[in-house]
């Protein structure tokens, strides 16, 4: 994570929830928390060691080094951060600016719920940025985010099409995630441009891979660099990753219309609570429609569940999944992750269903 | 009996669903001697369970425990509680059952084994019909996802009360107008009827139950203890079942006037008694030597339990659902952690109490994530806290040998 010193304040975040064009509005610059620790050891002495191993390392993260953010602000995202935020204050030196309650259903009640909540973190940010929210604040973060999701839609179209390769594209997605939005989507755009120039100039390469074995990944955070490295360097090709990475952000373009501050809280609530449902909506019917829909639109092979080693609600919606998934004859393999590393045997346990998945043909 | 075609399954599966196969245990219970609020207890349990096995006069709802018992009985609605039942399947032997069930339908061995065991019970025919679900989302993630899986795999709807973790007006309002459409949706999917009438009278019931327990809260502040801390593991099991059915008022005023007389007669259950100790979390729900060894060898005294506190303020019927909100919003588990250490103060003061012991289940993150702060904030108070790391439904997850030490050197330290 590097930031240019813009003279905003970089709040980190835990959540996709989190809708980042109202902190930036607020004279933020919002920034996704990745886990920089190797190991979780160092959370060890304010969680327990059987909780969830991505919120460990990102605790571990914060204990071991000073990193560039000046405050975070909490979602209830689940058990595991709403824990997170009772140690936060006790071990971490970064303060706590702010916490959301999100909603975990997405009708009119919850979206009206919802803005309510975000208009009181608005409340909340002020004070620390001095900044107060207006409509034309917000209706330019929206813009700005708008921009990113396009830009991020338009590197996925060329990232499904086999001219960008999937190191990148996972890449470029981080830094969306990560910096400043404004040299965010420069760079975006920078990528955007040239790949269309080398389309345009050496013909679009199409599906080259169309032979190659294709995965679907899930995750929380973002599955494993190490992994996917792993699963292409064996001829296989991963197609989609449902994780807060990729399709668990917001991917459609918001509203910018709204005339007022309410207005415009509205529709980044409905936006934010109509995305790709994750595991904490408790909807195991919308997800696993969700999952199979994309699994059969992308033509997956396999799937690969790449979860933290103790984290609650993707670990008990995976028989479901499991389930459903072989019933229209999707193998699928699960991974419970300590950290970004992956251990031999998991190893070989990849290369084994790469095997398995390939000799079904 | 690992095994859900070992014949004492099929057996149990049969007595379950056999309309007079409750009704003889309930006949050979009543025989045998018993404290009478438990007799009270068992009457209830062996009902409802008739009512969602062996009938099929009413619906039967799936539920977490922390949706409002009231809200079921004042619809005429049979509950159904997983992780209850599971509770009392590890108190009849079956955990292992349960626990090697969910591993072959794929759930983690690292999950909470309240909700695997619940899974493997499940899968092994165990539990009764469904005709819907529902669960709150807070205090635990994966009890909703758990019933939520259940619904789904049955085909059967699931509805989520999305609680709040704060508890302001707007919560209250948000949650209310869940209740609502709550009501509305189990009048289309269940067919049942709205008598608002009945949810009130449910509503008093409660208020009623809820006095009384407050008198047994009051009772239990006497020394020596009356009642023995151990024999009131089945508390959460009453909470959150009995309230606004006619049984609550009658278990507990046969519990208020069964503490009443041990105090009046200075009768305690537990005759040795050293050191009083607040305890935190869950019991083992099997047969353990674990609390025989703190209470009867070492002297510990549970003065109170968390998990019997009562958290709720005095419900409105003219106001019901709001106030059912509110009760829900208000739970000690919800919220910051400073909600439930502040509760923690109150009642180590209340009680008495030199110690607390913090009983780990496993996998149970939402009460296990934040000792850290709880052990601090009753440090700066001078009252120590010992974390015991256990299991309270898997027998094979508890190590007695070094639980034994650590409470051993816990109460030395204390006396």
């Amino acid at each position: 994570m590097s930031i240019p010193d813009n003279g905003q304040p970089t709040v980190g975040l835990f959540s996709t929830f989190m809708p980042r064009e109202l902190l930036f509005a607020l004279g933020c610059t919002p920034v996704r928390l990745f886990p920089t620790a190797a190991k979780p050891t160092a959370a060890e002495a304010y969680l327990p060691r059987n909780f969830c191993a991505l919120t460990r390392n990102l605790l571990a993260s914060f204990l071991e080094e000073s990193l560039p953010v000046q405050a975070v602000v909490f979602t209830d995202e689940d058990d595991a951060l709403r824990r997170l935020q009772d140690v936060w204050t006790e071990c971490v030196p970064v303060p706590i600016w702010g916490s959301l309650e999100v909603p975990r259903t997405n009708d009119a009640t919850a979206v009206g719920h919802f803005a309510t909540r975000l208009s009181g973190l608005a409340g909340q940010l002020e004070q620390h940025t001095g900044v107060t929210l207006t409509a034309r604040r917000l209706r330019a973060a929206l813009a700005l985010y708008n921009d990113q999701r396009r830009l991020l839609n338009a590197l996925k179209a060329h990232w499904l099409d086999g001219v960008l390769p999937t190191p990148l594209y996972r890449r470029l997605r981080r830094v969306a995630l990560t910096e400043h939005p404004q040299s965010a989507n420069a760079a975006l755009r920078t990528q955007f441009d040239v790949l269309s120039t080398s389309v345009n100039t050496a013909g679009l390469v199409g599906n080259a891979d169309g032979m190659r074995m294709r995965l679907l990944l899930i995750a929380e955070l973002a599955a494993p660099a190490v992994l996917v490295r792993q699963l292409e360097s064996h001829g296989a090709r991963v197609v989609a990753e449902v994780s807060d990475l990729d399709e668990l952000s917001v991917s459609d373009v918001i509203a910018e219309t709204g005339e007022t501050v309410d207005e415009l809280l509205m529709a980044l609530a409905a936006a934010y609570l109509a995305k790709a449902p994750a595991p904490r909506m408790r909807a195991p019917g919308r997800r696993l429609e969700y999952l199979i829909r994309l699994a059969r639109e992308r033509m997956v092979d396999a799937v690969i569940c790449a979860y933290s080693k103790f984290c609650d609600l993707p670990l008990a919606e995976y028989p479901l999944l499991k389930a459903d998934m072989e019933r229209i004859g999707i193998p699928v393999l699960l991974l419970e992750l300590e950290d970004e590393a992956l251990s031999g045997q998991q190893r070989t346990r990849v290369e084994a269903f790469l095997e398995m998945v390939l000799a079904r043909g | 009996m690992d095994d859900p075609r070992d014949i004492r399954i099929r057996l149990l599966r049969g007595l379950l669903r056999w309309p007079l196969g409750l009704r003889l245990v309930r006949a050979l219970l009543a025989g045998r001697p018993q404290k009478p609020h438990h007799h009270v207890s068992a009457d209830f349990f062996l009902e409802m369970a008739r009512g969602a096995y062996a009938s099929r006069a009413r619906p039967v709802v799936w539920s977490n425990i922390f949706v409002p018992s009231e809200l079921f009985w004042g619809l005429e609605i049979v509950p159904f509680f997983p992780e209850t039942w599971a509770g009392l399947a590890a108190s009849m032997g079956l955990s292992a059952l349960g626990v090697s069930q969910a591993a072959v339908l794929g759930y983690p061995v690292d999950l909470c084994t309240v909700h695997r065991s619940a899974a493997g019970l499940w899968a092994s025919q165990l539990f009764p019909r469904i005709d819907a679900g529902v669960a709150t989302s807070h205090a635990c993630d994966l009890a909703g996802q758990m019933l939520g899986n259940f619904a789904y795999a049955q085909g059967k709807p699931f509805f989520l009360l999305d609680v709040p973790q704060s508890d302001d007006a707007a919560a209250v309002d948000y949650l209310t107008a869940q209740l609502e459409r709550l009501i509305a949706h189990w009048r289309e999917v269940l067919g049942i009827d709205f008598d608002p009438d009945r949810l009130r009278e449910a509503i008093r019931l409660s208020n009623q139950a809820r006095a009384l327990a407050l008198e047994v809260a009051a009772l239990r502040e006497a020394e020596p203890a009356p009642l023995r801390g151990s024999g009131m593991r089945d508390q959460l099991a009453m909470l959150t079942a009995m309230f606004g059915h006619p049984s609550g008022v009658r278990y507990y005023r046969a519990l208020r006037d069964y503490t009443a007389e041990r105090v009046a007669n200075r009768r305690p259950e537990q005759t040795n008694q050293k050191v009083r100790l607040y305890w935190m979390h869950l019991m083992p729900y099997f047969e353990s030597d674990l609390l025989s060894i703190l209470e009867d060898e070492l002297g510990g005294v549970i003065a109170w339990e968390e998990i019997s506190t009562l958290w709720w303020e005095e419900l409105d019927e003219r106001a019901p659902l709001r106030s059912l909100a509110r009760k829900m919003v208000s739970l000690f588990f919800n919220g910051p952690i400073q909600r439930r250490a502040e509760m923690a103060s109150r009642l180590i003061q209340r009680y008495h109490c030199r110690g607390a012991i913090h009983f780990s289940h496993w996998g149970c993150r939402q009460s296990a994530g934040a000792l850290y702060v709880l052990r601090a904030r009753l440090r700066q108070e001078g009252v120590p806290l010992l974390i015991l790391d256990g299991d309270c439904i898997d027998p094979s997850n508890l190590p007695l040998g070094p639980l034994r030490t650590r409470v051993e050197a816990f109460m030395e330290m204390l006396a």
